[in-house]
């Protein structure tokens, strides 16, 4: 736990530093005349130092945090990574092949991928599933919800 | 007797058919999500703010507000009979109510829980209509320095009310604030942290963050963990309480609705630390403490009517100040904007049709939450059956759908799984997402209304504290920022006083 919260704090620290960085291509004009790179620097700054606090107070293993049960939860980890995995590939899929075909590939996958169920529930809940939200938010609530080279 | 006109003129209001049944759709969705443990009030409204684009701008608001305050009716089920907490506020019913249940006394914890909320969402509602207005009419005079004085309480008060760490409080607080700055600068439109991309130029959108950071994370860790909850086997019968029970609950109730509303007043508080602090206080005015947590009714009562109080408390600083206090009052503060309608001291006087409607229909969604809860019991409960692997793929897809929905960017869905990892994370690793969001939101405004003021003054920063009204402020937020700590050392002062006396 220590080490995971060492490597937390030093992650936002870096993210602080390149925010800092990236800020100091603003224009900072001055206290009374403030340009666009007065707050994101000093923000950016003040975010990297507090970071910096953290990191610090992690290192020395002062931030007073029971560690937790060991490895037990590797096996929820990849149900994590598979359905973040599943939502990338399902943005990335909707306007190439449509909503309703890509929700069913998705509902069908999270069905049988990460609580497992049975095929047939599976394929039966995730035509349902596109089938009522095709209809609830397409046609009902009207949203604009990008269709495949077949037109839904 | 203008009051009263006003509140007739607000029923005309709130009855008219459209927005009656826009506040039913609001409560009934607002108790099914805060049944459901790992979906919030925050994510459904952001969910559902497309869908308004339709409707009218009071109905919107109406049913927006319904699914806040029918959350807090629906979340306390979900505590009582799984001993999980539906909805975050609803974590300390946990404590009581679920003893209650199980010493087969589900019927009258339910019971009072719904009562005390409406008792407590009445009185919530009588006391925006007797604050907002005069309150409004003093905001009238906030010029740029007097918004960013404010905006500074609302920060202090932010970091202050954490319930971790401080540091990492104020940690993600400043990351929220530099998260503000991405996109168009709001005075010389020069790009910011933008690199070229057109999604990053609108800046981070509040859907998306909200979404990632609320829904998606939630679903995660409930999928790492996986939920397993056992619904409460038992007839419950008798959801009336009984005239021992009245006896016992009338004062929490009371001191919970004033708590609870006076506290949702102030920035960042949200409706979950008045419930600790009515539950921490009923144990301490008790003269049976050693009772609670044993399945006391007090324990039930008092922090349900905190946390229905406290989300009209927060309405107050939306409708008078235009200023969120709360991460779901910055949700409802987009459904304004997205309306063309901009909530602060000209709302009463510009929308009165709004202002009176929404609070009106306040009383109604409650009157309404009471008669749905009471018979509605037994659907919730077998809702709280449906297993979760079936659930959790809806969540995701709903979340999906309404964050495409607002911008059609596919690039705002990778964004919202970006927060979703951050928030993750985050829980995992004990940051609170809340300060972040609530400075994302409040930061804009802040660097708006201090550079305005800046040019207002032509470069003086005497501004800030020339101005009587700014001044006073700017010195309540120096206090508050000071204060825990001027408390703390006079605390230990005392104690080292008291010792040295008892020796």
């Amino acid at each position: 736990m220590a080490t995971r919260q060492v490597w937390a704090a030093a992650v936002m620290t870096a993210v602080g530093a390149g925010a800092v960085f990236e800020a100091r291509r603003l224009p900072f004009g001055s206290v009374s005349q403030p340009g666009p790179g007065l707050f994101p620097m000093c923000l950016a700054v003040g975010f990297t130092l507090v970071s910096a606090g953290i990191l610090v107070a992690a290192l020395r293993g002062r931030d007073g945090e029971a560690p937790a049960a060991g490895d037990r939860l590797a096996r929820g980890l990849g149900r994590v990574i598979a359905t973040l995995g599943a939502l990338l590939a399902y943005a990335m899929l909707l306007e190439q092949i449509g909503f309703t075909v890509s929700t069913f590939l998705l509902i069908v996958f999270l069905f049988r991928a990460i609580e497992p169920q049975r095929w047939l529930a599976a394929v039966g809940g995730a035509a349902v599933t596109a089938g009522l939200s095709h209809l609830v938010f397409r046609v009902w609530l009207g949203v604009q919800l990008p269709s495949g080279p077949w037109g839904f | 007797m203008e009051l009263l006109q006003h509140v007739a003129f607000g029923f005309s209001v709130a009855l008219e058919p459209a927005n009656l049944l826009a506040c039913f759709v609001g409560v009934f969705v607002g108790t099914l999500i805060g049944v459901l443990p790992g979906i919030g009030s925050v994510a459904t409204m952001s969910l559902l703010l497309p869908v308004t684009f339709a409707m009218s701008p009071t109905a919107s608001i109406i049913m927006m507000a319904g699914i806040y305050y029918g959350a807090m009716y629906g979340g306390s089920t979900t505590s009582i009979l799984v001993n999980i907490p539906g909805e975050a506020a609803s974590v300390v019913t946990c404590l009581d109510g679920y003893q209650m249940a199980r010493q087969g006394r589900a019927g009258p914890a339910l019971g009072i829980a719904a009562f005390g909320s409406f008792i407590a969402g009445t009185l919530a509602v009588a006391g925006i209509m007797l604050l907002a207005p005069p309150l409004a009419r003093v905001a009238l005079n906030f010029g740029p320095p007097e918004i960013f004085a404010l905006l500074l309480i609302g920060f202090t008060m932010i970091t202050h009310l954490a319930s971790g760490s401080k540091l990492r409080a104020v940690a993600m607080a400043l990351l929220g604030l530099v998260l503000g700055t991405v996109g168009l600068d709001p005075i010389t439109a020069t790009p910011r942290f933008t690199w070229q991309s057109v999604t990053l130029s609108d800046g981070i959108g509040l859907v998306p963050m909200i979404m990632g950071l609320f829904g998606i994370a939630e679903v995660l860790l409930n999928l790492e963990h996986g939920i397993k909850h056992e619904v409460f086997e038992t007839r419950i019968r008798g959801l009336l309480p009984t005239r021992q029970d009245w006896k016992d609950s009338a004062a929490p109730i009371a001191r919970g609705s004033v708590l609870g509303f006076g506290l949702g007043i102030l920035p960042g508080i949200g409706s979950i630390i008045p419930t600790f602090i009515s539950y921490a206080l009923e144990k301490r005015v008790s003269k049976h403490p050693e009772r609670f947590g044993t399945g006391t009714i007090e324990g039930v009562a008092g922090p349900e009517a905190a946390n229905n109080a406290a989300t009209g408390g927060a309405m107050i600083p939306l409708l008078t100040l235009g200023i969120a206090p709360n991460v779901v009052m910055a949700v409802l503060l987009g459904a304004f904007l997205i309306h063309g309608v901009q909530p602060g001291p000209l709302l009463i006087k510009e929308h009165p049709n709004i202002f009176w409607g929404v609070i009106t229909s306040m009383y109604v969604g409650n009157l309404m939450l009471l008669i749905l809860n009471l018979p509605l019991i037994g659907l919730w409960v077998q809702l709280l059956k449906v297993p979760y692997a079936i659930l959790f793929p809806l969540i995701l897809l709903f979340c999906v759908i309404g964050v495409y929905d607002v911008s059609g960017n596919v690039w705002d869905v990778v964004i919202m799984l970006v927060f979703g990892v951050v928030g993750y994370l985050m829980r995992k690793l004990h940051y609170e997402p809340a300060p972040l969001v609530l400075a994302f939101v409040l930061g804009r405004l802040a660097e708006e209304s201090f550079r305005q003021s800046l040019l207002l003054s032509r470069g003086s920063l005497a501004i800030l504290v020339e101005r009587p009204l700014a001044g006073a402020l700017l010195g309540t937020a120096a206090v508050i920022a000071v204060a825990p700590f001027v408390i703390g050392r006079l605390r230990s002062g005392l104690r080292a006083l008291d010792a040295a006396e008892g020796a």
